[in-house]
This record gives structure tokens, C-alpha cells and sequence, in this order.
């Protein structure tokens, strides 16, 4: 017997040792492959019916007519300027005076992989998928009132509103709707599905720097450049998106050398990459605020001096310590920082003794029992929710946590549901437009208005923000807005996470936009490291 | 014949037990207001939307009538669709089997083949060094959460020592991966003669398979040894020594008969080690079955976690199955019993 286990384990470690050089041999990466560690592959490519990790992709893929400015800092920094919308797909624009028909110039030999050129038809297809499928695009453009689109000639479209309005623009930056190579797109048709869900669901049929090459699910996506790009070649020729999981895995590739952007990694890990001088991290507030909502139609939070108690009853300097690394910005309200007219409508700091005695108002001298709903959706949402149930307990409120499964969290939040009375809740504004913010975030049927605040006044004015051209009249509304939203105390107001991109040293060029998702077209790997 | 005869029943047995997880499995779905709505409708649906989606679902009507639909569903192979990637879930459960098994059987056979040698080995020399640094080793492998023995194994042969490939995967991420055979990278690409392919899918797999094998080998060193002890304590192998037989038969009549009870053990821990390898699986990447379950339990996609669960059900019973035949052909008197 001690023979034969003995040549079990030589067996063993002449496996092992086998392996181990195997291990040892690896095939060189090419310069011009970017690599991305990200947590999860996507899963589906429709940008109106997104899935998993489906918006990472179709920003790569799909382009809007118009995009925002760029603006170079002094810093060698490129960032979006939120007050300046300019031509991408679209050549120019032209505005019709009652400010209802926009007429847009297409810029020619914008070319899809496929080599077809986008022309009015396209456009036009797209907007009636759209309509079709009614979802995310429908939903928001229906909302601010497209109601109408034709083909002026080959090269140009006419888009009409129901009533003027300056969101419309800024709205077009997005990604969506997705503008497909419909030319493509229909040979994928059938009677059963006239749009090509199914293909498009699978493939991507964009304009853009990037098209899909292959999906090994769960494994990897590799992108690949579109050779007819309009903007010309993107510096990496190649994407592979591979899924790595573990967080920790992500920060080991990147610091090895084996990737070169990591996706989706936690503030504790940001900070202490932030100190490794062998690797890039860049920063910005972004448009995401952390917040702990409360549902004004929901008792105890039908009364106000319930909902300010929770307010002055938060720690909002410890939140920021022992949560977001000292990194976060306040928010100061629906608008987020960077966006005209932000301003600082709440203001106010933890203050124990006002809310104890705003629980005493409201008749609640023992204190109060309530509970808190988060969910793993956001890495935030759990570290707050403990840190808030220690801070609240010594202003009298007890929390009760409850953490429940993410698809419940996403469906109780819905504008068809919304019957979480206290939830951790966080949204990003795509539309850098500080009337968009307000409407989605405090509007009764904003998309985002998660906690279902209600208020006549704030809907009325919020639907005449949106119609008024006039500027200054806008940003007014806009500032009562966020102050009637502020004082109504719906929110407990904590920080913007901020979006921190950690990348190899060698690669520079990201700009921030609004949906957080980098453009792979906009990075460069600086020359020496490429050799 | 009769071997035959006895997986067949075993099978036949196994048709309550399906049924009883059928109903957990749809249950599980429906308790805890898991519904999957709000998910495929997504942030923007309206009511109608709402509504439409649900009265496709079925999810409009009464339990029973689900359930018998669910029932009638899943004996024609249909799972459903994932709640989150709306693909069906047994095409997804499907593609990432063969990672899983790879892994599994891989460590679960150096792992059983040094456990089983290590603990007979410490049997038969008792309180010894080699007794004494088993126990360690065991009680190590025990001891030792599965995932930091993952992240320890990345940490020190990957980042430290630079001798491990990226735990990025089954194969370099710039090679192909090869034409599907039988579902292992390392053997389909040698079959298809791409031996850089084979070499990159052959490192990728030292590291989780040895932390599955250590997972794997830990009890059964200890296991195997109990047994074994109990064996030489018993009359028949007194008898045998006092009548003079030699220590390599006596030790074939010991391995003989630990054999049966360590196969049972084993077998046990071996179904174990598809929930143990999810963790190895997430930290490695690996992409496999294990993995997508964990990933849809973290997400709550309860769709994949009904499919996932039926399915490792069916796999269960079918390795109790083969293992009974196995046990019958080492002692054929089990199937008297």
C-alpha cells in the first residue's frame, strides 16, 4: 500500500508540474486590443430592450444625430459641455419659428460595417421601431412630445413636437433611440417579428466606431472597429470585454499588466488604486446621487416633520467617511453639480435635538419604527443602509433593514408600483439638462421619481419649464423647482459616488458622459507602452 | 443485467423526489413577491405594458393552472426564460455544463484519488508523521473557506509569483477557443490539433482544479481513514492476521472492504462540489453552470435559479445512480439489501 499511494502523489505532483509549465508560456497581446475586465458580459444588444451589461455596448455601437460639445481644460482634459448641443450624425439643424419642427441635415458617408450609408430612412425606420416596440425611447420621446417624423429627401428628416420644447436636443445626444443600418436590419425581417427584434437582440447594426465580431456568454465579447467610421479608425482596432467577476481578480489583472480598463470597482478599491502610481485613475462627480428615498404617500412619511426628522438625523459627514472614502460629493439637490443652474437647495447638516423634537411634533415622543428596503443593485446601497440605521437610532429611529432580491427592488420601484415607503435609491440622468433632471426625479410619473413624490404645484411648473424657450425664465423655474423639491423633503439627500475610471497609466483620452459609459473611441495608448 | 435493472430503479425512484423539486423549484418563484415583471417590462413600462407582459406569462392565473402550465413546460425541456438576459435557461444551464464538469471531475478525481490514498496510507500507520501531517492537511482543506483559498492560490501564483496564468477564463483571451467535442478547451483543441489553444486551456485549469481537488480531498482523507481504522479493528482482519496472512493481503482485504462506504461518502461529496465549485468558478471566471446559479441567486434572477436547481437535481440523481451500480459491481450482495 505505501508504494501505491506513494506513486498516487508522484502521479499528482507530475501533474501539477506539468501544468505549472504550461502555465508559464502565454501568447503576446496585441497593441491595438484593448482589454476590459468587466463584472458581467452582456447579454443582449437592443438598446430599446436592454438586459445585462447591454448598455456598455450599445454606446459603442449606436450614435446620435447631435452630440455635446467638447471642451478641452487646461488640463489636456476633454469634457462635454451640458450647455452646447453640436452635429454628429447631423450635419446641421434647422428650427422652425414656433419651435416645433426640427429639420436635420444627415452628414453623408456616415457608413455602418455593412458599408451602407445612413440616410433619412434609416432614421425614419428607427423612430418607428421605436414606436413599435414602445419602450425605453418611445417612453421618453413620446413623453416630451414627438409626435411626428418625415422624410424631407435622402439626406434629410424632419422630427415634430407637439409643443416647443429645449430638452428635445439635449435628448438626442443619448444613444437612443439606437439609429440602425435598417437597410441590414430588413433582411432580417419577418412576419412574426417586422423589426428584427431577434437579430438585433443578437448583433448590433449601428453607425458607430464598434461592431459586435463574436459573444461567448458568460465569457467574452469582442468588438471590433467599424472600417467605414465617419470620425475614421478608433485607435484600438479591437475590444475584448471578458468577464471577470471577482472584484478583487479585476484589481490583480489590472495591476499586472494583463488588462488594461477595469469596469465597476468599488470605492475602497478606487481609493487605494488612486495611491498606485503605477496605474491611472480619473475621476468625475457624474449625474448618479445616492440618496435614501422616503414615500410621502406612505405613513409615517405622509408627514413632513417625519420625513425632516430623517434628514437632520443623518450623519452626513461620517456617511461620506466610512462609505464613500471621503470621496463623494453632497448633493444639494435633483440637479447634479456641473449642470446650469445647480443649486444648493438643502443645505442643512445632522442635527439631533431638531429631530427629536420634529418626532415630538409629530407625534412621536418614543421615537419611531420603520423600515428600510435596499438591494445589491448599487455597490453603495448596503454600507448606507447600516450606516443609516446606526446614525438614525440616536434621534429615536429605529430601522429595520430588509434587503430584497434586485428584480423586486427595480419592480417596487416602478412608476406602476412605487410602494417602497423608505428605500435606498440611485439614478443617473443621461440628459445633462437641468429641466430633464427635475421632471424625471420629482415629476408624479418622472421614470425616476422612485419614492413617488407628488405635488400639483412642482408637476404644474415642471410642465412649463419644459415648454419655455426663454432661458432665464427657464433656469428660474428650474431653481424653484429644485427648492420646492428640497423643502417637500422626499430625499435624505447623501453624496455622488463620483464615476472613477481606473485604467493602465498608458492609456488617456476618456471623456465622461452623462449614461457613465466610456466611448473606446476616445482612448489611445500612449506610444511608448504600445511597443 | 442487473445492474441495469438496479440503476432503472433507482431512477423509477427518483420520479417522486423530481416532482417534489419540481414544486419546490416553482414555489421558490412565487414565494417572497419574486416576479419577474417588473424586470422584463423594465424602469419605463406603463400598466398596460405591465399588464400584457403578465397575461403573457400566465402570471395572471391561479397557481395551480401555473404550476400544471410550469409542469408541462419542463418535461418537454423548457425552463422558462432568464428573467435578466431573457434567453431560455435551458440553452444557458446547457452551454456552461461542460465548464463545470471539467472542473468538477478534474479536481474531484486528483482530489479522490489523493484523499482515498493519503487517508488509507494514514490508516495503516497510524499516529505516524504521515498520519499526523494529514490531519493537518485535512483539517486545513476543512478549515479553510473555499473562496479564500481561490483568492490565496490567485494572489500567491498569479500576482506574487507570476507562475499562474490571469484567472481570466478557460483560455488566453487572444486564442480561439476550439470546435465543441466534448465540452473540455484542453482536449477539444489537442483533438483538433491547436496545441497553443490546449497548452492555454491546460494552465488555466491548475489552479481550480488543485483548489477543487484540496476541497474535495480534505474529508475524504479523513473519512477514508475512520473507515479504515474500523475495518482493521474488525474481527475478519483479526482473523486474517492471526491466521498468518501476509500485511499486502491483509491491506487488500481492508481497501476491499473501506472500499464501499468511501465510495458512498464520496459520492456525497462529490454533488457537493458543484455548489463548492460556483465560488471557484466566479473567482476564476470560469463561465460554468455553478457560476451562472450563484450569479442568478446574487441577482434574484429566480428563473435561472428554478432551472439551475432542477437541473444540478437531475444531475444528483443521476451520479447516486451511477455510483449504486458501481457499488453493486464491487460488492454485489448491496443489492440484496
Amino acid at each position: 500500500m505505501h508504494g501505491r499511494s506513494g506513486s498516487s502523489w508522484l502521479v499528482l505532483t507530475l501533474f501539477a508540474a506539468a501544468l505549472a509549465t504550461a502555465a508559464t508560456a502565454a501568447p503576446a497581446q496585441s497593441p491595438r486590443t484593448l482589454i476590459v475586465a468587466a463584472p458581467q458580459t452582456p447579454t443582449g444588444f437592443d438598446g430599446d430592450l436592454p438586459k445585462v451589461a447591454t448598455r456598455q455596448m450599445v454606446t459603442q455601437v449606436y450614435e446620435g444625430l447631435v452630440r455635446y460639445k467638447r471642451v478641452t481644460g487646461t488640463d489636456g482634459r476633454v469634457t462635454l459641455d451640458a450647455t452646447q448641443v453640436e452635429g454628429h450624425y447631423a450635419e446641421s439643424w434647422t428650427v422652425s419659428p414656433d419651435g416645433r419642427e426640427y429639420t436635420f441635415k444627415l452628414r453623408r458617408n456616415v457608413k455602418s460595417p455593412f458599408g451602407n450609408e445612413l440616410t433619412a430612412d434609416d432614421v425614419a425606420w428607427s423612430l418607428d421601431r421605436a414606436w413599435a416596440v414602445k419602450r425605453t425611447s418611445f417612453f421618453l420621446y413620446n413623453l416630451i412630445g414627438l409626435t411626428k417624423w418625415e422624410k424631407i429627401a435622402k439626406y434629410e428628416i424632419k422630427m415634430i413636437l407637439k409643443a416647443p420644447n429645449l430638452i428635445f436636443l439635449p435628448m438626442l445626444t443619448m444613444y437612443f433611440p439606437p439609429l440602425y443600418d435598417s437597410v441590414q436590419a430588413k433582411k432580417h425581417v419577418t412576419t412574426d417579428d417586422p423589426f428584427a427584434g431577434k437579430y438585433i437582440d443578437q448583433n448590433t447594426v449601428g453607425f458607430g466606431a464598434y461592431h459586435l465580431q463574436s459573444i461567448k456568454p458568460g465569457e467574452q465579447v469582442v468588438l471590433t472597429a467599424n472600417p467605414n467610421y465617419f470620425r475614421g479608425k478608433p485607435w484600438f482596432e479591437r475590444v475584448i470585454y471578458r468577464e471577470v467577476p471577482s472584484t478583487a481578480n479585476r484589481v490583480s489583472l489590472l495591476k499586472t499588466g494583463q488588462v488594461q480598463w477595469v469596469e465597476d470597482l468599488p470605492l475602497k478599491q478606487i481609493a487605494d488604486l488612486k495611491k498606485d502610481s503605477t496605474l491611472k485613475v480619473e475621476s468625475v462627480t457624474g449625474t448618479q446621487p445616492a440618496t435614501i428615498r422616503m414615500n410621502p404617500n406612505i405613513k409615517p412619511f405622509d408627514d413632513l416633520r417625519v420625513r425632516q426628522a430623517l434628514v437632520f438625523a443623518t450623519d452626513y459627514a461620517a456617511m461620506n467617511r466610512s462609505v464613500f472614502e471621503g470621496l463623494g460629493v453632497r448633493v444639494r439637490s435633483t440637479v447634479s453639480p456641473g449642470v446650469p443652474v445647480a443649486i444648493n437647495a438643502f443645505t442643512g447638516e445632522r442635527d439631533l435635538p431638531r429631530a427629536r423634537a420634529l418626532l415630538t411634533e409629530a407625534g412621536y415622543p418614543n421615537g419611531i419604527d420603520v423600515n428600510l428596503n435596499y438591494a445589491g443593485t448599487y455597490w453603495w446601497m448596503e454600507p448606507v443602509a447600516i450606516q443609516f440605521k446606526n446614525q438614525a437610532a440616536e434621534a429615536g429611529i429605529r430601522v429595520n433593514l430588509q434587503r430584497l432580491p434586485d428584480p423586486e427592488f427595480v419592480q417596487r420601484g416602478l412608476v406602476v408600483r412605487r410602494d417602497m415607503a423608505l428605500a435606498t435609491q440611485g439614478d443617473a440622468s443621461f440628459v445633462l439638462d437641468p429641466v430633464f433632471m427635475v421632471w424625471i426625479f420629482g415629476h408624479s410619473m418622472g421614470v425616476a421619481n422612485r419614492n413617488h413624490y407628488k405635488s400639483d404645484a412642482f408637476d404644474k411648473l415642471t410642465m412649463q419649464a419644459l415648454a419655455e424657450t426663454d432661458i432665464r425664465k427657464r433656469s428660474d423655474m428650474v431653481a424653484d423647482l429644485q427648492r420646492m423639491h428640497a423643502n417637500d423633503a422626499s430625499w435624505i439627500m447623501l453624496y455622488y459616488p463620483g464615476v472613477h475610471q481606473a485604467m493602465n497609466r498608458c492609456i488617456s483620452g476618456w471623456v465622461w458622459h452623462p449614461d457613465d459609459w466610456p466611448r473606446f473611441f476616445d482612448l489611445k495608448q500612449d506610444a511608448k507602452c504600445a511597443k | 443485467m442487473h445492474i441495469l435493472r438496479l440503476v432503472l430503479r433507482r431512477l423509477l425512484l427518483a420520479l417522486p423526489i423530481l416532482f417534489g423539486m419540481l414544486l419546490f423549484t416553482f414555489l421558490l418563484v412565487r414565494v417572497g413577491s419574486n416576479d419577474p415583471v417588473g424586470l422584463l417590462a423594465g424602469p419605463t413600462a406603463s400598466a398596460e405594458e405591465v399588464a400584457a407582459i403578465r397575461k403573457q406569462l400566465k402570471l395572471d392565473q391561479s397557481p395551480l393552472v401555473q404550476f400544471g402550465e410550469f409542469a408541462r413546460r419542463v418535461t418537454r425541456g423548457d425552463l422558462g426564460q432568464s428573467w435578466l438576459s431573457g434567453k431560455p435557461v435551458w440553452g444557458e444551464l446547457a452551454s456552461r455544463l461542460p465548464a463545470t464538469l471539467e472542473l468538477v471531475i478534474l479536481g474531484g478525481l486528483i482530489g479522490g484519488i489523493a484523499g482515498v490514498a493519503a487517508g488509507l496510507r494514514a490508516a495503516f500507520h497510524p499516529n505516524g508523521w504521515f498520519d499526523q501531517a494529514s490531519r493537518v492537511v485535512s483539517l486545513a482543506g476543512f478549515g479553510m473557506p473555499t473562496i479564500f483559498l481561490g483568492l490565496v492560490a490567485i494572489f500567491v501564483f498569479f500576482y506574487l509569483l507570476g507562475w499562474a496564468p490571469p484567472p481570466m477564463g478557460r483560455i488566453d483571451l487572444l486564442l480561439t477557443s476550439p470546435p465543441t467535442i466534448t465540452g473540455s478547451y484542453a482536449i477539444d483543441s489537442a483533438l483538433a490539433g491547436d496545441w497553443e489553444a490546449a497548452r492555454s486551456a491546460l494552465a488555466r485549469l491548475v489552479l481550480p482544479v488543485l483548489c477543487v481537488a484540496i476541497v474535495f480531498a480534505a474529508p475524504l482523507i479523513k473519512q477514508t481513514r475512520a473507515i479504515a481504522r474500523d475495518v482493521l479493528a474488525s474481527d475478519y482482519v483479526r482473523y486474517a492476521r492471526a491466521a498468518g496472512l501476509p500485511p499486502a493481503v491483509v491491506k487488500s482485504i481492508v481497501r476491499r472492504n473501506a472500499a464501499v462506504p468511501v465510495l458512498t461518502f464520496g459520492t456525497t461529496e462529490f454533488i457537493a462540489l458543484f455548489g463548492i465549485a460556483s465560488v471557484l468558478e466566479l473567482i476564476f471566471s470560469w463561465g460554468g453552470i455553478s457560476q451562472f446559479g450563484l450569479v442568478a441567486v446574487l441577482k434574484g434572477d429566480f428563473a435561472v435559479v428554478q432551472g439551475y436547481v432542477l437541473f444540478m437535481s437531475v444531475i444528483a440523481m443521476i451520479v447516486f445512480a451511477l455510483a449504486d451500480a458501481v457499488v453493486l459491481m464491487i460488492e454485489p450482495r448491496a443489492g440484496l439489501r
